[in-house]
């Protein structure tokens, strides 16, 4: 039993890293702020997801879940919502894409409903 | 098998070391002030993972209460820098000495 919540810790803590550094390596490397908002928001909330769980499980007291729970549920609410607003205002400030993204479904629009 | 926890545990505080290293270089060259804030907001979700391994560590919950703190306070920076940067309109000409394009 020891053994077994021992190696469960191991591959939730592991995972969880992995994804925290894939996302670190998505900001250094995508080619705009757009790109990096995919990187960070995706990976941080997975990296998380991992990390809470291995710690949950290898402190194991029900306080312990709870807390990770409660620490979750706060994680993937607000990072969606924050990357959302930051993309958003980057937009209206009038930040510029990167040459290779194909279309600007925001800019489309707001041009529709100004005309 | 208790000390393959306390491995996985040092190795991955260097590991998010590293990445804050990295993190940080993109907070300093930028080059548009979104990516600051986003640099800003993986920094915290990093040092969110610095407090759960060091809650591993000790095999205590009492931690994990600052990874919420940490994560929250986190969310509220990312909020408040997007609504600066929000301000900024884009007809709004920065001054000229400014290299950096908005």
């Amino acid at each position: 039993m020891t053994v077994l919540r021992e190696v469960t810790t191991v591959v939730f803590l592991v995972s969880g890293l992995g994804f925290m550094l894939v996302g670190v390596c998505g900001i250094v490397r995508l080619p705009d702020a757009y790109h990096r908002l995919h990187a960070s928001s995706k990976c941080s909330t997975l990296g998380l997801l991992g990390l809470l769980l291995g710690a949950a499980v290898h402190i194991g007291t029900p306080e312990a879940v709870m807390k990770a729970v409660v620490t979750l549920v706060f994680a993937f609410v607000a990072t969606p919502v924050g990357a959302h607003v930051l993309a958003k205002s980057a937009h209206a400030s009038g930040m510029r894409q990167w040459e290779g993204t194909l279309s600007d479904e925001l800019a489309e629009d707001q041009d529709d409903a100004a005309a | 098998m208790i000390a393959l926890v306390s491995v996985v545990v040092d190795v991955g505080i260097v590991a998010l070391a590293l990445g804050m290293l990295l993190v940080l270089y993109r907070m300093v060259k930028g080059p548009h002030l979104a990516d600051r804030a986003i640099a800003g907001d993986v920094l915290a979700f990093l040092v969110v993972g610095v407090v759960i391994l060091l809650a591993v560590d000790q095999r205590r919950s009492v931690s994990l209460d600052a990874a919420l703190l940490v994560a929250i306070v986190g969310f509220a920076a990312t909020v408040a820098f997007a609504q600066y940067l929000g301000g900024l309109t884009a007809d709004v000409e920065p001054p000229e000495d400014e290299a950096v394009p908005l």
